[in-house]
């Protein structure tokens, strides 16, 4: 039944329409994470970041393309100094006044666009003035937004962290980069998938395949769990975990997959009862034991829905951020949500080039790790959907 | 039998993740929180460093920790507070109410002092700020008052004398005026004289305060009589009218972030802000040369000499701690610099700690070297508010945090037109009256099931 | 009871061994001290004080409250509807004949993937007022009806309709769910019912409709009880900048229960008050699932 060609038309035009609707969020986090700073707040939206390029003394050089000048005016730095690196910056003409410890790079004329070099020493090279007409420009990433962007993210100031900002933090503060949020956000899905796998299977395993009084009502019971919003658990186990010992520490965020949970009891028992009961029945007659029967039958036959339960766990401790918010105190122990949220309220105002790259960061292993096992993803949230 | 096998597995695994303490350490270590990071905690880091050197039996440990009202709380809750935590003078009142705090008169009579005595050294508004409900809480690092910063170069542009700061309200409101740009066809602002909230929503709390209001007298909270809190609505509302609601928010939504080069005072995007001390630094920092200038903030009508609202960095020593008394050591140390220091490098314990964050010293007496050779160089500004004593501090009350946010809500709903400054005023009455009569309610209640040790 | 009836107990409750400690532990332990916390004055820092009804009163009074009553309630009725009208939608397209299903089913879900945190900060940026795309977009529909364009998050009468509209970008789940219901349907019903002569609507409403009923069913159970509940946006997304703000702020738009529960417990330490504020959002959405069920109940179709 092929559908006629003006429907067709129709339903590609609809798909392209939510295909754009969708993607260009993701699209847009990407691109700003690539330009500099300058460029996020052009209007109209800047996607591709560019790089300007002059002829100065017959060599093409990298310029910044910063506001014209309206006024007469000099070029200024600063004498470098070791807490502070030189940047050049435009003084109009009424306005200067000769200071010490600030050198005079160039005399400019009204109605110019302003260049940069790269970092200019003051002494040593100059400021270069050209017109807009002679700037040319060039598509370049600007990829030093990501080692920036995490350079934020472990609590660095904003700008500074280009000046070795790093070793002026103070000593006793861990360095608590990166790459340890992502290993602790790693150590809480890796135990929590662990736990997710070892508890549900063997209780799923009680509920399906055993028959014993009061499981049904229990069986209500767990599904009855996941009505329960988890802020209303919030206080009471927040004391739970205090009379432990665990606030500000990992613990709190995967202990309680070890002890099951009533969304995946629920899918693993669905899926253990379309297991024919003649397997386990003639291990029984064979004098195997139930463990027997679940790990050597059950257990073997259900690793799709294993695979599924892994998946979603995993996930789930990736995205948790009410938990992290909530037990860990301390920013070594922090997952990459809570050092995202945690990077953009460290200041007024935002700088958006910074968060996205940061927030890329955050978001990619994700986007892999569903790319890579997709199939079994889809698969996964059908059943519990149908099932239902 | 599963279940302990579990356990078994579990155990190396809850050993890993718990807490880990440095064994076989004969030092007393003292963790001390403090809420700065980058440079601010540097400065508090030297002084760490400086008394570690000299001490045999004690060492300073300084951890910064990000949001740390909500997280200091949390431990002392759990039990495993540290030994001292530096923050914010407003979160006081509240914490002491809770009782997660430590009276810090025993300690300090413990070391042969007397509180009095002790409390004598600090500036009049510092030594009042310490005492909760008469008792003895916390201790001042740091002093700072808010003022205005002013962009010499915006106001040249705009015709005005970039050497003379508004000197009150009405000039202020004719400054901000003249001082706002807008795209000719759509309205939108391009620069702007002053943001109402730019650059914390703090500042409306501080705003009222600043305009005349005690917000709280008597036992009582007096939001509805509190001219100062007439004022800072009805301020709001007219700042925002003049702006435009739309064109305020959007404008608002299109600032850079506060400590870079972007920041919307140093790039002239808004030519005055209400800041503190810190701000010194960052315009060090982030816009070498750029022209500034720094006043009292603008007299509003009845009150004649110059004004500002005060803030304070503050010590505590929570519930709980292991070493109160290791934790006195190091602020006994910090309040005693040495007055003889000659050069900026001299300069020891409060002082160096002021001087690195360009805030002022809570003590009354200071070495020539903090005065003259402070990287301040509006120090004189900030001294003179804090001396005069018309700098006003934030009140100690309990339920403050509660307060600062139902003023900010009510400010902004005054200034985006959802409400007239009228039922404002009525509104943080009726809430805050009430959280304040639960308060007392709650207080009693406590003393009458726990009652006090006699 | 039998020898053989006590074994099968003793190995039911072995092998939901686990489950029994931590069904105890970590749900129905904090539901009943949730519960009991409620009727008490309590900071963690202090042993409760039993204060009776008063935490309830209170809350009665409590406008912040009120307001975050309303606007979870406002955001679960505009969020929920809208989304599995998007999320079938999308469904139906992709269960169409078409080429490269694959990558359009994994471009549609892969919003639902992106952290929360993450896709919050995305349409922070999306929907700052000034160099938002959202802006870009839809700024000049604005100006030609003679309005400004909002500026969504900063605006308290546009930040609920920017998280809605938010919330439906995160929408793959359903969409994956609805897509397996819209599969299992028989071709020979939509056969047979062209045969018929029905249209495509009436072939939508009379055999689509009922045959996945069951699905839509499970969906808004879930739906409804996951909006009720939302938190991280809320928490991240007040205003259009980056500093503290109070919480809901733009003026308590955006203040949801969780978010109020949330900072009530941990910011301002009333924890009894907080949990008052928990009991209610348990019956809100116990409520609110019932009247669900209960309008749903006779309108879902089981073939089997």
């Amino acid at each position: 039944m092929k559908p006629a060609a003006t429907h067709r038309f129709v339903i590609y035009a609809c798909l392209g329409f939510a295909a754009l609707a969708i993607g260009t969020p993701l699209l847009r986090m990407a691109c700003t994470a690539l330009l500099p700073a300058d460029q996020t707040r052009q209007r109209p939206p800047r996607w591709l970041p560019r790089v300007y390029f002059a002829a100065i003394d017959d060599r093409r050089v990298e310029v910044l393309v910063g506001t014209p000048v309206p006024t007469a005016g000099f070029w200024v730095t600063d004498e470098p100094a070791p807490d502070r690196r030189p940047t050049p910056r435009f003084v109009p003409a009424d306005e200067f006044r000769q200071q010490p410890g600030v050198h005079v790079l160039k005399t400019v004329n009204a109605g110019w666009i302003p260049v940069s070099l790269r970092v200019p020493a003051p002494g040593g090279s100059s400021i270069d003035i050209v017109p807009p007409s002679a700037v040319e420009t060039r598509i370049r990433p600007r990829w030093e937004n990501f080692p920036l962007a995490l350079a934020s993210m472990a609590g660095a100031l904003g700008e500074p962290a280009e000046s070795g900002a790093e070793n002026a933090r103070p000593a006793t503060e861990l360095p608590a980069g990166f790459a340890r949020f992502a290993a602790n956000t790693l150590i809480i899905c890796v135990l929590s998938v662990v736990g997710t796998l070892l508890s549900n299977a063997i209780v799923a395993y009680g509920f399906a395949c055993l028959k014993w009084r009061g499981r049904d009502a229990f069986f209500a019971l767990t599904l009855a769990t996941m009505m329960v919003p988890f802020p209303v658990l919030l206080v009471p186990l927040f004391g739970v975990f205090k009379s432990l010992g665990l606030i500000g520490t990992l613990v709190p965020l995967w202990l309680p997959a070890f002890f099951g949970n009533g969304f995946f009891i629920f899918l693993l028992r669905q899926f253990f009862r379309t297991i024919p009961g003649e397997l386990a029945e003639a291990a029984r007659i064979d004098g195997c034991s139930e463990w027997g029967i679940f790990w050597r039958i059950i257990l073997p036959l259900s690793r799709p829905v294993l695979a599924v339960a892994a998946l979603f766990q995993f996930l789930w401790a990736w995205n948790d951020f009410i938990g992290p918010l909530l037990f860990l105190t301390r920013r070594p122990l922090f997952t990459l949500s809570l050092a995202l949220q945690q990077y953009q309220t460290q200041h007024g105002g935002m700088e958006w080039h910074l968060l996205m790259a940061a927030t890329l960061v955050t978001t990619l292993p994700l986007v892999l790790l569903f790319v890579l096992t997709q199939k079994t993803f889809v698969q996964g949230i059908a059943t519990t959907g149908v099932k239902g | 039998m599963r279940t302990r096998l579990l356990a078994l597995l579990l155990l190396p695994l809850l050993a890993a993740c718990g807490p880990q303490h440095d064994a076989a350490e004969e030092r007393v270590v003292v963790s001390c929180w403090t809420l700065w990071n980058g440079e601010e905690a540097k400065a508090l880091q030297t002084e760490v460093d400086r008394f570690n050197r000299g001490r045999t039996d004690i060492v300073v440990e300084l951890v910064s920790v990000s949001d740390l009202p909500r997280q200091l709380m949390l431990t002392t809750a759990g039990g495993n507070p540290p030994d001292l935590a530096v923050l914010d003078s407003s979160d006081v009142a509240k914490y002491a109410e809770l009782g997660a705090l430590e009276p810090l008169s025993p300690i300090i009579e413990g070391s042969g002092e007397s509180t009095d005595g002790v409390l004598g050294r600090f500036l009049g508004n510092c030594a009042t700020a310490c005492r909760h409900r008469g008792t003895v809480y916390s201790l001042p690092l740091c002093s700072s008052s808010i003022v205005l910063f002013w962009n010499k170069r915006r106001f040249r542009e705009a015709g005005l004398d970039p050497e003379r700061p508004p000197r009150d309200l009405a000039e202020f409101d004719e400054y901000c005026r003249r001082l706002t740009e807008r795209e000719a066809q759509t309205g939108r602002i391009i620069r702007a004289g002053f943001l109402p909230n730019w650059p914390w929503p703090e500042l409306d709390p501080t705003s009222v305060l600043w305009l005349g209001g005690p917000l709280f007298a008597r036992d009582e909270i007096v939001f509805a009589r509190d001219p100062g809190a007439r004022r800072t609505l009805e301020w709001n509302q007219r700042l925002v009218g003049n702006l435009g609601r739309d064109a305020y928010l959007t404008f608002q939504g299109s600032l850079g972030s506060y400590a870079s080069s972007q920041n919307p005072l140093f790039t002239g995007r808004i030519a005055m802000s209400f800041d503190g001390p810190w701000l010194v630094q960052f315009a060090g920092q982030f816009a070498a040369g750029l022209e500034y200038g720094v006043a009292a903030l603008p007299s509003t009508d009845g009150l004649t000499s110059p004004s500002s609202v005060q803030t304070f960095d503050v010590a505590i020593v929570p519930k709980g701690a292991r070493h109160p008394r290791a934790a006195w050591a190091f602020l006994r140390f910090l309040f005693a610099p040495d007055l003889s220091a000659r050069s900026r490098s001299q300069l020891t314990g409060v002082e160096q700690l002021c001087a690195h964050q360009f805030k002022d010293s809570p003590l009354r007496d200071c070495s020539e070297a903090f005065l003259h050779d402070h990287p301040n160089p509006h120090l004189a500004v900030f001294r003179e508010l804090a001396q005069r004593g018309s700098a006003t501090p934030l009140p100690s009350l309990s339920i403050w945090r509660e307060y600062a946010d139902t003023i900010m809500t009510a400010c902004e709903k005054v200034r985006l037109g959802e409400q007239t400054p009228d039922a404002a005023l009525a509104e943080v009455q009726g809430r805050i009256g009430a959280a304040w009569q639960r308060q007392r309610t709650n207080r009693l209640r406590r003393e009458r099931a726990y009652p006090p040790p006699p | 009871m039998s020898p053989s009836e006590r074994r099968s107990l003793r190995l039911g409750f072995g092998f939901t061994a686990l489950w029994i400690i931590g069904l105890g532990v970590f749900v129905l332990y904090p539901v009943a001290a949730a519960l009991f916390y409620s009727f008490c004055e309590y900071s963690v820092l202090q042993p409760p004080v039993w204060c009776g009804l008063d935490n309830y009163r209170q809350l009665a009074a409590d406008e912040s409250f009120h307001h975050a009553v309303r606007n979870t309630l406002v955001f679960a009725a505009g969020s929920i509807p809208l989304g599995m009208a998007v999320a079938l939608a999308l469904a139906l397209l992709l269960n169409c004949d078409i080429r490269g299903r694959v990558f359009f089913r994994t471009l549609f879900y892969l919003p639902a993937i992106v952290p929360a945190v993450a896709s919050s900060m995305i349409w922070l940026w999306m929907f700052n007022g000034e160099s938002g795309l959202v802006n870009w977009v839809v700024g000049p529909l604005f100006r030609f009806f003679g309005a400004s364009p909002p500026t969504w998050l900063a605006d308290p009468s546009w930040a609920k309709p920017a998280l809605i509209l938010m919330s439906l970008w995160g929408t793959g789940n359903s969409m994956i769910i609805y897509l397996a219901g819209l599969q299992d349907v028989p071709r020979e019903l939509y056969e047979a019912a062209t045969i018929d002569g029905a249209n495509a609507w009436q072939r939508f409403r009379h055999v689509t409709l009922p045959l996945i009923s069951p699905v839509l069913y499970f969906d808004l159970i879930m739906g409804v009880i996951g909006s009720l509940q939302v938190f991280t946006q809320a928490y991240i997304m007040r205003g259009d900048g980056g500093a503290y703000l109070p919480d809901g702020a733009p003026a308590e738009s955006t203040l949801f229960l969780s978010v109020y529960l949330f900072s009530t417990a941990f910011y301002r330490l009333r924890m009894g008050y907080a949990c008052a504020i928990a009991c209610i959002l348990f019956l809100v959405t116990l409520g609110c699932t019932w009247l669900v069920h209960r309008a749903a109940r006779r309108r879902i179709h089981y073939s089997n």
